[in-house]
């Protein structure tokens, strides 16, 4: 190559990276923002929950000086405006405080919750995908038919089911009933503290640690909620993957392949699956962030010793830290999942790149 | 392709119902399993919580000088104290400590370990310290009157006179338990004696150490090998948070949890009938209440206090709701202590009531604020009162939620809830319930329920209850305590008991030596399992 | 006689050839009530909202029990033939409850949508209409709210708010204006250029006139679709918030709340948790199965 050329070509190189790092840092800006905003609204919740910091951590019977004490302790007698800017600057370097609560910091309480919801999201989340978008596909295909009536329903009873509901339901049924299922947390007691490891996913240190039974407790554990919350899952997924499948079906290509006597399952499988494999990636993300929500009714139900449970009962006892450090490490999954999957859109999707 | 993966996620959850579960075998027989509520526990540090299920527990990792054995509450018998003497003016307390007793870590347990402890807990000031700070020890004094005079001797002086029992009894408290000075300096951070160690640690020389505590998930703790009593039976106690009742009931039912501690009525009845457990039920040292406020010009009508004590479902609430959570008792004594009353005069009775409130001025009742909060069975209590004084055409606008906050403030009409103190003796209800030196708003005695109700306690009540928590004879003391008890359930309270509180636990038959205690030390080392 | 009379109205209303506006408007309504009569699953799911409304305004003639009336030595009695449904632990007949829920329901349903359409119109119509920075710090508040999922925000609020009915809804409203904003946007966004809006702009009509006059009846169908489609997610949160204790309260009736209480009582009286349960999953399932089918007649591309 030589030297004019590269010389021709680099304004314009250089052009071009200067916008991307423009769009680079508007998106910062953007997440910059929204995250300042998520701070604040999670900051006026915290201190508008009636509930007395003070009395949930000394107790109801303390007596007046005590209360002092410890109001000043936990840094109430601040202004408004100095504890945020305190609290700002604290989650600046990671530092949620402490929980009155757990008495432990709410970094090492999320880090030890969140893996636990984590694991159930994402096995919900893969029982959703691995079942909806091949029903909505079929029923998208079959239009009409019989088919597409069921899967209809029975995504509509999906999005339609009080999912709190369904655990109980499920749990008198299958565990008190019939003993199928064993009971709530994440293992049976005699299993408990074998398995110490590096990722706090029991499943997953199981498998590392080559602890066999460990693994297949954890697995019966967490198969009712995770298939719950997967239906739920489901339900969405099967319905978007329907109608971007009948888009799909509608182009001129499909009519084109048709015509050329294309076989259908080449064309739904090889051509339409194809271009819709973005989207549904898309929609994949958003049914996992929706699953954050669905796991707080459904940690309490199966005492699920995760993330949903832990913001319920630090809301109870208005352990503020507990409750704004998980609100925006929630709020922040959102964005980030939001954001990823907005990158492999533009990514995958050659039309936007 | 995707059919395939299609077809293995099906056989895959297939297979996840087809197998039955390996878990409803029994729980081994060297392990307990209680099945517990965590999430109201706050930490583990004993000078800091001030809760009954932490309280279980840090009974069992540490020991105090004195303990109170759970079938005779009111005989101190000797722990780590050996011996006592109290002198002849009644203020001074000599305690013999016993000796080879080891903390966990190994260090020996001295004069110089109870010193400390006792005045770390007086010193940080927080919500257990009024055990000491009752009685007149303060930051500033603690260091004077409580002194290890050598290895194995401890001196404690009280600034007043009072019954040497209340002193003793307040060594048994789990508040008092003694911790490895030794431990807790090197780990001390930023001179906070050791607060932060223990938050995940223990530091005491119990039967039991600690070995995992997630919090609202587990605790595990194991027994500790040189016990100086001996290596307890139970290899590990293993406390699992279930907030669920019919969760606790079905693994009870099981096997997979030993003892149930958080159970509803209906379960309770279910697991009694279903014999494979039994069930213990613990009074406690405090009442259900109902507190109207007395700044609040109708209700601090006598007539109207007295409308309310009416309109209490007592004998439908002690067949259904209460029957495993409270005994009947309508004034303050608890049952088993001196003074206490075993007679239930009022009942439930809507045309007394609503004559009375005729009499009162408001025959067509009036409308209040309620506050409760929504749980099993202070809830259903409430919910039942409303429907009463609906009857009766007091309308109350019934809000759960946490209003503790604003009843200490004495922001409220009419809250109600349950208290529970952890002294086995009539003072410590009495003086909450039955004293209000100052009822001034500035005076702040939030500590007692009488000023947070903001009820001048008539005076001759409040003076007999101090004069009886000075009072060394016993006999005269009991003498004391039964006139006090008579008078208050003859002065329409600002504060209306209906039910001495009862703490019910399910057990299963194969586990003995597992006794609820009153004053929240139920013990792990006397536990065996077997037919 | 009748089928006649019916038959010219059925006539006069199918007729294209508009005499009024108000034919036109009434030939439109018929138009989609045909086709919703034609599509099953959607008049079923019609059929269920309009029952929960009539049971909601006669529930007092429905109800043979009072619903607040405790009765403890009738407590947690199986269904029979006078508690149809059983009771509960206070006594209190379950099915009269029940259908006293109904209007705590509705009401939830009704005050949501009420406070939602209009706010959520005003931000996204603002934001798209007047562009700008306008656009960019509405849209950008409107995320803020958006990536929170939708119940912990909701549960956020009514913790914060404190427990209570009309809190519960306001927490819920916070959680459900964002998409109507968003879709409101989008919608202005496509009529802005239109050419009798620039027409209407000509003749000095404000902003607010033509957001009223023009956009509103635009953007009304698919905002109708989408606030359908929402409340089954409204009924959900609501009997969520019911079901952590933070919806209304007592002696109030209402279906998570009643869900949840009877869970205590769940393996000796599993008609407390049970029915409650399917009430919401009926009427959540109804709002959807009619969204569904009115996306389908006034969106023909997803049918």
């Amino acid at each position: 190559m030589s030297i004019s050329q590269t010389s021709a070509i680099a304004p314009k190189r250089a052009k071009a990276a200067l916008g991307g790092l423009r769009k680079v840092a508007a998106s910062f800006a953007v997440i910059l923002t929204t995250l300042l905003g998520l701070l604040v609204i999670t900051f006026v919740v915290g201190r508008m929950v009636p509930a007395d910091p003070v009395i949930a951590v000394i107790g109801d019977q303390a007596d007046h000086d005590t209360y002092e004490r410890v109001y000043k302790e936990m840094g109430l007698d601040q202004p408004l405006y100095v504890q945020f800017a305190t609290y700002l600057g604290n989650v600046a370097q990671l530092n949620f405080g402490q929980s009155h609560v757990t008495k432990n910091p709410v970094a090492s309480d999320l880090a030890r919750v969140f893996p636990a919801t984590l694991e159930l999201a994402t096995l919900a989340t893969i029982i959703g995908a691995v079942f909806g978008i091949p029903l909505g596909i079929i029923s998208a295909v079959r239009k009409g038919t019989w088919v597409d009536h069921l899967a209809r329903v029975v995504g509509l009873l999906g999005h339609s089911t009080p999912i709190f509901w369904l655990g109980t339901i499920v749990i008198l049924v299958f565990y008190a009933k019939f003993s199928l299922i064993p009971g709530s947390g994440r293992l049976d007691i005699y299993n408990e503290g074998l398995v110490e490891g590096p990722t706090n996913s029991i499943l997953i240190d199981a498998v590392l640690a080559s602890e066999w039974e460990v693994f297949w407790d954890a697995l019966l554990h967490v198969a009712a909620p995770a298939l719950i919350l997967g239906y739920a899952a489901m339900a969405y997924l099967s319905r978007m993957s329907r109608s971007f499948m009948l888009e799909q079906l509608r182009q001129e290509y499909v009519l084109t392949a048709k015509a050329k006597g294309l076989g259908q399952r080449a064309i739904v499988w090889r051509h339409a699956f194809r271009n819709i494999r973005v989207q549904l990636l898309t929609i994949v993300a958003l049914a996992y962030c929706g699953l954050l929500d669905g796991t707080v009714l459904i940690e309490t139900v199966f005492a699920w010793p995760g993330l949903g449970q832990y913001l319920t009962s630090a809301l109870f006892f208005a352990d503020m830290n507990a409750v704004l450090g998980s609100v925006l490490l929630i709020g922040i999954i959102s964005i980030a999942i939001n954001l990823l999957s907005d990158l492999t859109y533009r990514f995958l999707d050659p039309r936007t790149r | 392709m995707k059919r395939r993966s299609f077809l293995m996620a099906s056989a895959l959850m297939a297979s996840t119902f087809a197998v039955p579960v390996a878990g409803q075998a029994a729980t081994p027989d060297d392990q307990l399993v209680i099945a517990t509520n965590m999430s109201s526990m706050r930490g583990l540090d004993p000078n800091e919580l001030n809760q009954l299920e932490s309280a279980e527990i840090v009974a069992n990792l540490y020991e105090r000088l004195i303990v109170l054995s759970a079938d005779d509450m009111t005989k101190p018998q000797p722990g780590i104290a050996e011996s006592w003497k109290v002198s002849d003016d009644g203020k001074t307390f000599t305690f013999k400590i016993r000796s080879g007793v080891t903390f966990h870590s190994g260090n020996p347990l001295t004069a110089k370990d109870v010193e400390w402890s006792l005045r770390r807990l007086v010193k940080l000031g927080l919500a257990p310290s009024v055990d000491l700070r009752q009685w007149g020890f303060t930051d500033k004094n603690v260091d004077e009157l409580i002194k290890a005079t050598d290895d194995t001797t401890v001196a404690l002086q009280t600034p007043e006179v009072w019954n040497p029992n209340l002193i003793l009894f307040s060594l048994a408290s789990f508040s008092t338990s003694i911790l490895d000075s030794k431990l807790l300096a090197e780990n001390e951070k930023n001179g906070d004696m050791g607060r932060e160690f223990l938050q995940t640690n223990d530091a005491g020389s119990g039967p039991y150490s600690l070995k995992t505590w997630r919090v609202n998930d587990l605790l595990i703790s194991d027994a500790f090998k040189d016990y100086w009593q001996g290596v307890p039976k139970m290899r590990r106690v293993i406390l699992r948070h279930m907030p669920e009742s019919s969760g606790q009931r079905l693994q009870l039912e099981a096997g997979d949890v030993d003892v149930a501690t958080r159970l509803s009525s209906t379960d309770l009845a279910a697991i009694e009938a279903g014999g494979k457990a039994e069930i213990q039920k613990t009074p406690g040292f405090g009442f259900y209440y109902l507190a109207l406020n007395q700044k609040d010009e109708i209700l601090s009508n006598p007539k109207v206090r007295e409308a309310f004590r009416y309109l209490i479902d007592y004998d439908g609430l002690a067949n259904t709701v209460m029957k495993y959570y409270g005994i009947k008792q309508q004034t303050v004594i608890p049952g088993g202590l001196p003074g206490a009353l075993n007679e239930t005069p009022y009942k439930l009775d809507i045309d007394k009531a609503k004559q009375l409130l005729a009499e009162a001025g408001y025959p067509s009742g009036f409308s209040k604020v309620y506050y409760a909060t929504p749980v099993t069975p202070e809830y259903e209590v409430a919910q039942s009162l409303q429907a009463n004084a609906a009857k009766v055409g007091i309308k109350l606008d019934l809000q759960g939620g946490d209003h503790i906050g604003k009843f200490r403030n004495r922001e409220f009409e009419i809250f109600s809830a349950r208290t529970g103190e952890r002294l086995p003796d009539p003072h410590a209800v009495l003086a909450s319930y039955a004293t209000n030196p100052n009822n001034a708003d500035d005076a702040k005695l939030a500590g007692l329920i009488a000023w947070r109700s903001a009820w001048e306690v008539p005076k001759s009540i409040q003076d007999m209850v101090t004069a009886a928590a000075h009072e060394t004879d016993q006999q005269k003391r009991a003498d004391l305590y039964a006139k006090i008890n008579k008078a208050y359930l003859e002065a329409s309270p600002a504060l209306v008991t209906s039910f001495q509180r009862t703490d019910a636990k399910a057990v299963r038959k194969e586990v003995t030596g597992y006794v609820g205690h009153s004053t929240w030390l139920t013990r792990w080392d006397t536990v065996s399992k077997g037919e | 006689m009748a089928t006649r009379y019916f038959n010219d109205l059925h006539n006069w209303l199918i007729n294209e050839e508009f005499s009024s506006l108000r034919q036109a408007r009434l030939h439109k309504a018929y138009v989609l009530w045909l086709n919703l009569i034609a599509n099953p699953l959607a008049l079923a799911g019609f059929l269920v909202v309009l029952a929960l409304v009539l049971i909601a305004t006669l529930a007092p003639l429905l109800a043979n029990h009072d619903p607040i009336l405790q009765d403890l030595t009738m407590a947690l009695k199986p269904p029979s033939p006078i508690n149809w449904f059983g009771t509960d632990e206070f006594g209190r007949d379950v099915y009269s409850r029940l259908v006293y829920g109904a209007r705590t329901t509705l009401y939830i349903s009704v005050l949501v949508t009420v406070i939602v359409a209009p706010i959520g119109f005003a931000i996204g119509a603002t934001a798209g209409y007047l562009g700008g920075w306008v656009d960019v710090v509405l849209m950008r508040i409107t995320d803020i709210f958006l990536s929170f999922p939708s119940l912990v925000l909701a549960l956020a609020f009514s913790a914060a708010l404190g427990p209570g009915i009309e809190n519960a809804v306001i927490a819920i409203a916070l959680t459900v204006w964002p998409p109507i904003a968003r879709l409101a946007r989008a919608e202005t966004l496509t009529f802005r250029a239109a050419d009798f809006v620039v027409a209407a702009e000509l003749q000095g009509a404000g902003m607010g006139r033509i957001l009223f006059r023009h956009i509103v009846p635009l953007c009304a169908p698919s905002i109708i679709i989408r606030l359908t489609l929402n409340m089954s997610s409204v009924i959900l949160t609501a009997a969520g918030l019911g079901f952590l204790g933070l919806g209304a309260q007592p002696p109030m009736p209402e279906w998570g709340a009643m869900a949840a209480s009877g869970r205590q009582y769940l393996l000796d009286a599993w008609w407390l948790t049970t029915v409650p349960g399917i009430a919401i999953l009926l009427v959540s399932l109804a709002f959807n199965l009619l969204g569904d089918g009115l996306r389908d007649i006034m969106d023909p591309r997803n049918a």
